[in-house]
């Protein structure tokens, strides 16, 4: 029962219910692995089902993954072994120059929402401050976002200061932003491109699979 | 050419309704404030009387009066272009403008989607001079292949060279604004002082102030050149999904840019530019077609009126990346809807796919667009002379309507709109002619206009070229390492 109950407060988006039900479920004796994966994952998989088909929009979408996380957290220090790894570890940030962070953010949150554990780095982060970050947190997957057709530049000379610092070929590198192209995403050396936050998390799940 | 607006005929919201907005965006201006986050400048705005919260500015509604007031004052002012084209702005006055620095072309040759270059900001440049519903140019594109660091300035001088018409320059940080100054300040005094063009400025949504916005904004301002504050909440992502949530926000953003301005110069004319938009829903994705921009657009009109400000609104928006029906409808929606509620300045010429794609044809479309809604919100007379009595009179003596002195009259003064481009015939006349669609009959508009302009064009001076030149290669070896 309870796990139904798990299932459809991620439905639902009861943020303020699911950590109660999951508790609920820890103090009933529920395995930890079975909550995580026949509740919260499960009811993420309809949420991302609906979303797929188009009956559930974006917000809907995330508020239902920031549900998830709620519940992950009540579980984390009881989850052992692979349950409480991460599907990927990413860095996201708006480039030099740029001070836009919707996307961005919207790109963070929608990874997280997928089990990523995600560093933001925030907006107008310099090229070195992105080798620093990579240095320090070691990602499989870097995203790198542009608004402005005058920062666009900055996504090339980022993506070069990662190569000169030795670190290109330990991370997958995706692009996006409203004037980026796949064309500018190839130019530019880029691992992936994705018009959208969705998209971009199909393109991180695939990085990390391969 | 600047024409005189009829007195708005649609009311989206009564007056009521307006002043709640207000209302609201005076709490969002006391309660919430705005995120400064220059430090001296918090502080010239807690001199003015803000409250300072860490790096929040609250504003108190006193002064947003007082700003209000000011601006009122300084609402009507004249541009002139190098060639001495003028356009004046003022709050009975509409004019047009075009989009701005767009990423992407459709080839005029090869029809395919492309990077923007210098050429094709040129090219549309000297289009735009053709285009008799076209007041002001901006950069329609973004010239991809020159350097990021100087160009928004490239954008202006390019303008300056190549536009018979006063320009719309942009300007997101303090070394462009710099240097933007000393190209306005050639052709400032020559003619009564009118400026060659303005400066729009864009903050941050929800409620921010970027230093080097702010730095921008205090010497373009300062130089007294006409700035159009824009700000761009995007419904549901930064900002209230609904719709009255976004317009009480984009209109604290505005008071807010006023204020700061009103600080750095309370004479320099502002523009009221609220560019509330919103996304795709499923994808996150700003869309501008949707007939919300219009929406948004026309309460924009009125929110302007009611203070005294000229609005400067999005219009011919769309979300369609082609030449179809929807790219039309979106385009009329979006323009006709703060046309009627007394748009001042209204933008969107040349732009597709979200002011993502730029298009050649699509100018000369718009310009088609711009006239049909222009002509729509123009109304008409209503006196005894328009009633025509002695028409029927006559008709019913078998007199000939056609011919009649006073169908002749109404003819000339343009009593019924008659389409440049759009298709004004029969079928039959249509086939005859090759069943062009539009897109075709624009294509070949293109080309003429083009040539025209060739021959059209006056040569910038040499001497004027020369300072140009010489503030360019300054901006050049200062900002492109």
């Amino acid at each position: 029962m309870t796990l139904e109950k798990i299932v459809n407060s991620v439905l639902d988006a009861d943020l303020d219910g699911v950590e109660g039900l999951v508790k609920e479920g820890l103090e009933a004796g529920t395995d930890p692995s079975v909550l995580l994966k026949e509740g919260l994952i499960k009811g993420m998989d309809v949420v991302g089902d609906k979303f797929e088909a188009g009956d559930l929009f974006l917000p809907e979408m995330l508020a239902a993954a920031m549900t998830m996380k709620a519940g992950v957290e009540v579980l984390k220090p009881h989850l052992a072994g692979e349950d409480s790894k991460a599907a990927g570890t990413a860095i996201i940030g708006t480039v030099q120059g740029d001070i836009h962070d919707i996307g961005k953010n919207l790109v963070a949150m929608m990874l997280e929402g997928a089990g990523f554990e995600v560093a933001d780095v925030g907006i107008d982060v310099l090229p070195e401050d992105f080798v620093k970050a990579v240095q320090e947190k070691k990602p499989q997957v870097v995203g790198l976002s542009a608004l402005l057709t005058n920062t666009m530049p900055a996504v090339k000379t980022t993506i070069d200061a990662l190569k000169e610092a030795g670190l290109r070929d330990q991370v997958k590198i995706m692009v996006g932003g409203a004037p980026v192209t796949q064309e500018f995403a190839d130019e530019v050396g880029a691992d992936g491109y994705a018009t959208d936050a969705a998209g971009a998390v199909n393109i991180a799940r695939g990085f990390v699979q391969a | 050419m600047t024409e005189a607006r009829t007195n708005p005929v649609l009311k989206f919201l009564d007056d009521q309704k307006i002043e709640q907005i207000h209302e609201a965006s005076l709490r969002i201006l006391q309660e919430l404030g705005i995120k400064v986050e220059d430090a001296d400048l918090r502080q010239e705005l807690c001199n003015l009387g803000c409250d300072v919260d860490g790096d929040r500015v609250k504003i108190n509604p006193d002064l947003v009066d007082k700003v209000i007031a000011n601006a009122k004052k300084h609402n009507r002012f004249t541009l002139t272009s190098r060639t001495g084209k003028k356009v004046e702005m003022n709050p009975e006055t509409v004019v047009s403008h075009s989009s701005n620095a767009i990423p992407d072309i459709i080839d005029f040759e090869t029809g395919k989607c492309r990077r923007t270059t210098e050429d094709d900001l040129i090219g549309t440049t000297r289009l735009m001079n053709q285009l008799d519903e076209m007041d002001m140019p901006c950069a329609l594109v973004y010239p991809n292949d020159l350097p990021a660091q100087t160009n928004q300035l490239k954008q202006a001088e390019l303008l300056i060279r190549y536009s018979s018409k006063p320009i719309y320059a942009t300007a997101s940080e303090p070394n462009t604004a710099r240097y933007l100054v000393e190209l306005f300040n050639l052709f400032a005094g020559t003619n009564d002082k009118d400026m060659i063009g303005l400066v729009g400025i864009s903050p941050e949504s929800p409620l921010k102030f970027p230093k080097k916005i702010t730095d921008a904004l205090k010497i373009i301002v300062s130089a007294g050149i006409p700035v159009a504050m824009l700000a761009a909440p995007l419904g549901g992502l930064s900002g209230p999904l609904s719709i009255a949530g976004g317009l009480s926000q984009v209109n604290a953003e505005l008071l807010a840019v006023a204020v700061v301005s009103y600080l750095f110069n309370p004479e320099t004319p502002l523009l009221y530019g609220p560019r509330l938009f919103y996304a795709n829903m499923r994808t996150g994705c700003s869309i501008l077609g949707l007939p919300e921009t219009g929406i948004a657009s026309a309460v924009g009109a009125q929110m302007a009126a009611h203070y005294g400000f000229i609005s400067d609104l999005y219009g011919m928006s769309c979300t369609s990346c082609t030449y179809d029906t929807q790219s039309g409808y979106e385009k009329a929606i979006n323009c006709l809807l703060p046309f009627l509620s007394g748009a001042n300045y209204v933008s969107g010429f040349g732009a597709l796919a979200s002011l993502m794609v730029a298009s050649y044809e699509q100018l000369v479309i718009d310009n088609e667009i711009y006239a049909n809604v222009k002509k729509a919100a123009k109304g008409f007379a209503v006196d005894e002379d328009a009633f025509g009595f002695d028409v029927l009179a006559s008709a019913i003596k078998g007199g000939m309507v056609l011919a009649h002195p006073h169908t002749i009259k109404y003819l000339k003064k343009g009593e019924v709109f008659i389409p440049d481009l759009g298709f004004d015939a029969m079928w039959s006349d249509w086939v005859k002619k090759g069943k062009k669609d539009i897109q075709a009959v624009a294509r070949e508009r293109v080309v003429e206009l083009l040539k025209k302009d060739e021959q059209e064009l006056e040569p910038l001076a040499a001497d004027m070229d020369n300072e140009i030149t010489k503030i360019m290669e300054k901006a050049t070896a200062e900002l492109v390492k």
